[in-house]
């Protein structure tokens, strides 16, 4: 196969194109396992394969996927002919950033490959966690398992050739119940990684998740019973999983290169930053030191080189709150320096992602993390806090379509008085605008407080592309944030 | 791609002499997308797919697999089904698991695809851009917009019946997008969704960009402040409104685990949920259904179902199998199909007639963005406003405003209905082309909402209050 893709890939050269490269899942595996109340919910495998074919011809992009191997040399031509129809309505000439030829491969670090252990083993575990979130006041519980590899095969027309063997690993609990006012409520954790440890089954039979389903069932006791949040201006200490939330819809999507020139306009929206931002705004107070890091060990956002064969990176997006640089791909600088009158970006971010062989890449969040701070382990941020609310599990979001403002709802808050935790308070929800809000960031919490979390369900992009990522975040405290639990 | 029914047809044969119960079922697509960005086109992509779903049970055991097939051959569907059968023994009982559905048999298989749209010249695609940078690049527009077009199939068989049931349909959706850039970067769309190329009307979407564009740039922007206001959505945000309250309210499944937002002992079928001029249906019959499948994605016959009549809940929707055999229930639709509609009244039919019967002040909402629930048990949600934010007074556009945020409740806005257009209109679901499945609910072009809770406006100037 490695043979027949690199005559197709001459061949595009010979009618014409003056860059093409293809991808192809040799194996694109996935098994879902789930609970629902006790019984099995979910049990299934999905195998799949296919090739992606992208063509660069008269400055254009064409696009085209197949899932039969045997017809890939026709897949290539009508990938070749979408770029010629695109190039009819063409006003800046695509210029690809210039990248290092690499023979190379990337392995995720695994010690136990989920595909090695048994049905029976994955089942028993399943319910053993299961078994761990009963209790009567929990009438709807759940625990799931995703596991999931690819093979991947990269060759372009500049001779790179990659072979990526990628495993990622998710899990989740979740528990419900109905609260004082006959209302339901959640409790929820989905894995982290651990950037000095691996990704694999080692994941699901750690034992932290044990005491984590025990402690998710003890606080869903809790807010069942516990007051509203009330409506305040307060400081706010937002926990990890929130906190990769804030990151993640306020930073992460608003820096996205092709969000900023406008090519997800008519779709997921705008951004609220422009390319005279870069080196001059104040996106945050000098405490935010924000990064794109393809190099994250660990993290579902790092597959070791993007879809442009650009190695993963770490970029410096957010330097003491000031603004410089983007997540950007091979395709889209050459076009912002241009439009900028300056050289802003001086090569590919390593960006630029597909969720697979059946979609285009475009610049995709891999790892968008904050630096940890100086202002201690969560206690200290706790105690520094005298009127607050501490918030932690996205329960629902909404952000303004140039990213401009958000309103996040959170599974569960504490109130805190005094420097001390007061009480658990119910239907927690804070908005704000997205500058002013990085600007009133006021303590980053240490090393001790950071945390690789996994995104799963990242969607952008015509046609739609549901991409893994992760954010290495620490602990956070917001000055003068806008909290409620009105929806 | 057509799949050939006897490889189906032995594959369930397989399962049969096997002595074990299962559902195939073969999904395919070829789609086209063309996407621009910045007055040009800025991808332009093509795809096909074909798939196997197998389903097998043997007594109260229960796998599933999702195939790729390399020939797609029997040899290598039975080969699948093998794997998925030495499972079995490994896995552990599901007590409530019942027998497979019963799928229609007998003259349902239906083809409504437009077989121009298969080998098509994706030119005719980039020509509808084409012509808004034409009519708007010069008056200082970024012309951006996604327009998706395909066809798509699926067959079903399972060990009950003989015979596969199958389904081809096809399908487009195009927005077009403005962005004024001499104007503060606002913006402005028109969206059209339908079943052939014939119906795509690029003209019609060029004249609702310029209404829209004329209101942008002779009104002044202004910012509104929060509190309740009556509220006239556009298609798009109705559109928006009812797909979000049917996954909330009208799927059996979440009134079944109380995980929606219809309560128990207080919005049971028969009890008055909405306002008496709301009646929802969801009719594969209705001459607004614009993608009339018989039969659903599970092959089952899909009866015509009153939702709500008159404000009263008549009837829920069942597709979730598992769910479904939980609470001794009979699936009884599929989800993935569906075509909703929101019956229209007897309000306003053109921009002209609304914007002269509004005297009093009024906001209009073209769309809404990123719609999100912040208390499901509730039906509470909230969103942005986008594409056109109006405020109108006195039988006139009087303003165009900055976007506001909407924080309210499905129930508030159906009890709430001040008037519905007479004219009907449908809106695309589907805004991508995943593995293609066409879905679209038909609307009411305009409808006006009394006291909408407005929490914020997003006028730089208020942005600290936001
Ligand atoms: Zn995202």
């Amino acid at each position: 196969m490695q043979k027949k893709i690199a005559d197709i890939l001459d061949s595009l050269l010979a009618m014409g194109a003056s860059y093409a490269d293809i991808r192809w899942h040799q194996d694109d595996w996935l098994q879902s396992l789930s609970t629902l109340k006790g019984i099995l919910h979910q049990n299934s495998t999905r195998k799949r394969q296919g090739a992606g074919i992208r063509v660069l011809c008269d400055g254009a992009w064409g696009f085209s996927s197949t899932e039969n191997m045997n017809t890939l040399a026709d897949t290539a031509k009508a990938a070749l002919e979408q770029a010629r129809s695109a190039a009819q309505l063409r006003q800046f000439k695509i210029e690809l950033s210039p990248k290092e030829t690499l023979i190379s491969e990337f392995q995720t670090h695994t010690l136990i490959d989920p595909r090695t252990v048994s049905l029976e083993d994955k089942m028993k575990r399943l319910f053993e966690l299961d078994q761990l979130l009963r209790a009567p006041e929990v009438d709807l519980w759940s625990v799931s398992f995703e596991f999931y590899h690819r093979s991947i095969y990269y060759a372009d027309t500049e001779g790179s050739k990659i072979w990526r063997k990628i495993n990622d690993v998710a899990a989740s609990l979740d528990c419900s119940g109905i609260d004082i006012d006959g209302l339901r409520q959640k409790r929820s954790f989905e894995i982290y990684q651990d950037i000095n440890k691996s990704v694999g089954w080692e994941n699901i039979i750690d034992q932290d998740l044990n005491v984590k389903a025990s402690q998710l069932v003890d606080q869903l006791k809790e807010i069942l019973k516990a007051p509203q949040c009330e409506q305040e201006t307060c400081d706010l200490v937002i926990l990890n999983s929130m906190m990769a939330l804030q990151v993640h819809e306020t930073i992460g999507h608003a820096l996205e290169l092709d969000r900023i020139l406008g090519y997800e306009l008519s779709y997921a929206g705008g951004s609220h930053v422009n390319l005279d931002d870069f080196d001059h705004k104040v996106f945050g107070s000098k405490k935010l030191n924000a990064r794109a890091d393809g190099t994250t060990p660990n993290s579902p956002g790092t597959t070791g080189f993007d879809d442009d064969g650009v190695p993963g990176r770490n970029v410096v997006l957010i330097d003491n709150g000031i603004l410089k640089n983007a997540l950007t791909s091979r395709s889209t600088i050459n076009e912002a320096n241009t439009l900028a009158k300056r050289k802003i970006f001086d090569q590919s971010g390593g960006a630029n992602r597909a969720e697979s062989y059946r979609h285009m890449p475009i610049e995709r969040m891999n790892n968008i993390n904050l630096d940890p701070g100086n202002d201690g382990e969560l206690e200290e941020l706790i105690s520094k806090v005298k009127n607050g609310l501490m918030v932690e599990s996205p329960r629902s979001w909404s952000i303004g379509s140039n990213r401009e403002n958000f309103h996040f709802a959170c599974e569960i808050g504490w109130k805190i008085k005094d420097g001390k935790i007061s009480h658990i308070v119910r239907n927690p929800t804070y908005g704000g605008a997205s500058i002013p809000f990085w600007n009133s960031l006021k303590y980053v919490g240490d090393k001790s407080t950071w945390r690789l979390e996994q995104v799963y369900n990242c969607g952008k992009g015509q046609p739609n592309q549901i991409m893994r990522l992760g954010h290495g975040v620490p602990v956070c405290v917001f000055e003068n944030v806008q909290v409620g639990s009105e929806s | 791609m057509k799949v050939d029914h006897q490889l189906l047809i032995n594959a369930n044969q397989y399962l049969k002499d096997q002595g074990i119960k299962g559902q195939i079922v073969f999904r395919s697509e070829r789609s086209h997308l063309v996407r621009a960005g910045r007055n040009q086109v800025s991808l332009n992509t093509s795809e096909e797919a074909a798939r196997f779903f197998v389903q097998i049970q043997l007594g109260k055991k229960q796998s599933k697999g999702e195939f790729v097939l390399k020939n797609n051959t029997t040899e290598e569907l039975i080969h699948e089904i093998k794997e998925l059968q030495a499972t079995l023994p490994l896995l552990p009982e599901i007590d409530h698991l019942g027998d497979l559905l019963n799928l229609a048999q007998g003259d349902y298989n239906d083809d409504h695809s437009d077989m121009d749209m298969i080998n098509m010249d994706t030119s005719l695609m980039v020509d509808v851009y084409a012509k808004a940078v034409n009519k708007f690049a010069d008056k200082g527009c970024e012309v951006s917009g996604a327009f998706s077009l395909g066809t798509y199939a699926y067959s079903i068989i399972n060990t009950n019946v003989e015979q596969p049931i199958s389904y081809r349909g096809s399908d487009y959706n195009v927005d077009v997008v403005l962005q004024l850039k001499e104007h503060n970067n606002k913006e402005i769309k028109s969206s059209q969704v339908g079943a052939s190329l014939a119906e795509i009307n690029a003209d019609a979407m060029i004249e609702e960009l310029d209404r829209h564009f004329l209101v942008k740039t002779t009104t002044h922007r202004k910012s509104v402040p929060i509190g309740k206001y009556n509220v006239i959505f556009g298609p798009e945000a109705v559109a928006e409104i009812l797909a979000y309250t049917s996954w909330v309210g009208f799927s059996g499944e979440s009134y079944l685990m109380q995980t929606g937002m219809f309560k128990k002992g207080q919005h049971d079928i028969g009890s008055k949920v909405f306002g008496d001029n709301i009646t929802i249906t969801n009719d594969p019959t209705s001459k607004h259904s614009l993608f009339k499948r018989r039969v659903g994605l599970n092959g089952i016959l899909r009866p015509a179902h009153t939702i709500i009549n008159k404000g009263i809940l008549k009837n829920l929707i069942y597709s979730s199998k598992d769910i479904c055999d939980r609470y001794g229930i009979v699936v009884d639709n599929d989800f993935a199909t569906a075509s909703f509609e929101l019956l229209p009244g007897t309000g306003p039919a053109t921009w002209t007639e609304l914007v002269q019967q509004t005297k009093e002040p009024t906001l209009y909402i073209n769309t809404l963005h990123y719609m999100n629930f912040t208390n499901v048990a509730k039906g509470e949600f909230t969103a942005t406003s986008r594409f056109g934010t109006y405020l109108i007074s006195e039988g006139k556009v009087q303003d165009h405003l900055y976007n506001i945020r909407v924080n309210d409740s499905f129930h508030h806005v159906f009890n709430n209905v001040h008037w519905l257009s007479s004219k009907i209109t449908s809106v695309n679901l589907s805004s991508t082309y995943g593995m293609r499945l066409a879905s679209s609910v038909s609307v009411p072009e305009w409808i006006e909402v009394k006291d909408v809770p407005i929490t914020a406006c997003f006028a730089p100037e208020l942005s600290e209050n936001a």
